[in-house]
């Protein structure tokens, strides 16, 4: 949504040549015989905002934790820049992190917090001082410099740490729910801050987070994981269009399933018969899915069409009873229960007032989509 | 306000806090008696300070007692930090729980048996090694070190339990090394903690009549083996006014303690 020129000419995954500027290579973590960690090959390419995306247990922090050298992976190997670091420590790598804590040292100042990296670095006084007040305003904090780290809010703190991990300009800034502690005004304010001041510093980012709006928002590709394996690594708008598979589907928003078998095959569609929807299912790209195979057919709820007259189409039709209606407002949620007894869910934009809704409850209603609305998942 | 206490509770308040403190209050008191006896009030005089001054025995007790409980408290805040950390940073290591509770075992052990034991080991190792030569204030150091090492443990592990571990993983994040981020993170955070560390184990050392007495060596009577000695003999108000000066002490030591930590905060 954040749709700058650059950010969309920012695509060097799609470009077989360009060098990928942070790479993991089969890298594995277990804790005592338990995998956090599975066989996870990535590449991700300078100035992208990546984002690692899954529930909590799936290995996306223990991932992030190999990365910034608090973990070291029982099998497989980390490049940043063309350049080893699998075993380095921490303090030996061009990598910073934002914690979720965000974890500023309480007995020094919000300057002295961000001066603490480049004093290690032996870096000269007058030089600190200046790149220190350089990101205090990058970072809008310039007048809280003398302030103790519990003297400030929840997102000025946030702030300052931001400012710390960016300070000594690392090649890979990691961020560890850099928002989950806001509130959700506020997060969602920091969102496009956040993006604004990755543009501005031209700095690679990985982001975990569990918040599926949260990364979609803000990366320019996301990965999602499941048990410590990636299952998908796309762009936002490919992983909520074309999933690869039910979990990802899933995970991202909601989505209707209807199950069925494979009756006819094509380059460019493929005919599904579903008892489910009560209806043949006409999927209008191909997947990998011969005839006479079980497969799902998703479609996503604001993507169905409802109305009680029957549509101009005999294909991807289906009809039921509307037994529940969400309304949240902007749009409101139908649940319409199928002759096969299966809930689906549409989302309509409320475009009349609620009063005036055409559709209400216990009404018989026909739900249709378009062919190229839908997708077929094998996985 | 429902902070009105209850005319009982009062009772049992006021009658605790004259249990603990009237004694100390009275001995305070006679400190500034003249009279020799310690039980009968006769005027006020400051004879029993000018006679302590003069008290050759009981000023060097004093004196020895002082030296021993701040080598005590200072060995105690160094090897009960090392413990805690390892015990609290170091993850599940082979041991961990065994070890956990080998550090905190002094301080449930009668100090009888520890004092005795200690006494064996001293003797038997100069037998063998021929170290330590002899008995004295270096001994009782080493016991009392190990008694107070004990509580200094526990009260910096419960600091470093609950100190962020994030806090250093960000420190050697931004660069600086294990031993740096001990010096300039780790020990400003846990800083409270070992002070009052040091001040629990030089209380407890200055206290300590048992084990001392098991570990001590002629000529290094501690302050409380001349107290508890001179009992025997009849107690002169010079002890009053020994302790009335502890007391004082201990007091304002405590009061700068607090503001300094208040302030800090």
């Amino acid at each position: 949504m954040k749709q700058k020129q650059r950010r969309i000419n920012l695509q060097p995954w799609q470009d077989s040549k360009a060098k990928p500027y942070i790479h993991l290579e089969g890298v594995s973590k277990e804790f005592n015989g338990v995998l956090a960690v599975d066989d996870v090959t990535l590449s991700i390419f300078q100035e992208e905002f990546f984002s690692l995306l899954g529930p909590s247990g799936c290995g996306k922090t223990t991932l992030l934790r190999m990365l910034a050298g608090f973990e070291m992976p029982t099998k497989g190997k980390i490049y940043i820049d063309g350049v080893d670091v699998t075993r380095r420590p921490a303090y030996d790598r061009p990598v910073n992190m934002m914690f979720q804590s965000y974890a500023l040292f309480p007995h020094m100042t919000v300057e002295q917090n961000i001066a603490f990296g480049l004093k290690q670095e032996r870096i000269p006084k007058a030089e600190i001082q200046e790149r220190v007040k350089e990101v205090l305003k990058l970072v809008q904090m310039e007048k809280y410099g003398s302030r103790a780290p519990h003297q400030l809010s929840g997102g000025q703190r946030q702030r300052v740490a931001l400012a710390r991990s960016l300070v000594k300009r690392p090649k890979l800034l990691l961020l560890d729910e850099p928002l989950a502690a806001l509130d959700k005004r506020l997060r969602e304010q920091t969102q496009f801050e956040l993006v604004n001041i990755q543009e501005k510093v031209g700095i690679t980012f990985i982001m975990v987070t569990h918040d599926q709006e949260e990364a979609m928002t803000m990366s320019t590709r996301l990965g999602v994981m499941d048990h410590g394996r990636l299952r998908q690594v796309a762009t936002p708008n490919e992983v909520y269009e074309y999933p690869n598979s039910e979990y990802v589907a899933d995970f991202i928003g909601s989505i209707n399933k209807f199950e069925g078998l494979v009756t006819e095959v094509d380059d460019n569609h493929i005919l599904v018969d579903s008892e489910e929807a009560g209806s043949e299912l006409y999927v209008g790209h191909s997947a990998d899915a011969p005839v006479g195979s079980h497969v799902k057919v998703a479609i996503r709820p604001e993507k169905m069409m409802i109305d009680h007259a029957a549509p101009n189409q005999k294909k991807n039709v289906t009809k039921g009873i509307v037994r529940d209606i969400g309304y949240l407002g902007d749009v409101s949620i139908y649940h319409v229960e199928l002759k096969s007894g299966k809930i689906v869910l549409a989302t309509q934009p409320n475009l009349v007032r609620l009063a005036e809704r055409p559709v209400t409850w216990d009404d018989m209603v026909y739900l249709f989509w378009r062919a190229e609305n839908s997708i077929v998942l094998t996985a | 306000m429902q902070n009105k206490l209850s005319p009982f509770l009062k009772t049992v308040v006021t009658f605790g806090y004259a249990f603990l403190y009237l004694p100390i209050l009275t001995l305070i008191i006679f400190s500034f008696n003249s009279s020799r006896q310690v039980t009968v009030w006769q005027g006020f005089s400051t004879r029993w300070y000018t006679a302590l001054l003069q008290d050759e025995a009981l000023l060097k007790s004093l004196w020895i007692s002082l030296q021993v409980a701040a080598s005590a408290a200072t060995l105690a805040v160094i090897l009960g930090t090392l413990a805690a950390i390892s015990l609290v940073r170091f993850g599940r290591f082979k041991g961990r729980g065994f070890f956990g509770i080998l550090t905190t075992a002094p301080m449930i052990m009668p100090e009888v048996i520890t004092g005795l034991s200690l006494l064996l080991l001293f003797v038997g190792l100069e037998q063998i090694i021929g170290w330590p030569h002899g008995r004295g204030i270096f001994t009782i150091t080493l016991a009392h070190t190990t008694l107070c090492m004990a509580y200094v443990t526990i009260v910096v592990r419960g600091r470093l339990a609950d100190m962020d571990v994030s806090l250093e993983e960000a420190a050697l994040d931004l660069g600086a090394r294990p031993i740096k981020v001990f010096i300039t993170i780790i020990l400003p955070i846990i800083f409270p903690a070992l002070l009052s560390g040091w001040l629990l184990a030089f209380a407890l050392s200055l206290d300590d009549l048992v084990i001392a007495s098991f570990v001590a060596g002629p000529g290094s009577s501690t302050l409380p083996m001349v107290i508890f000695s001179s009992i025997r003999f009849g107690i002169t108000p010079q002890i009053n006014a020994l302790a009335t000066l502890i007391i004082t002490t201990v007091a304002i030591g405590v009061m700068v303690a607090g503001w300094l930590m208040h302030r800090k905060k």
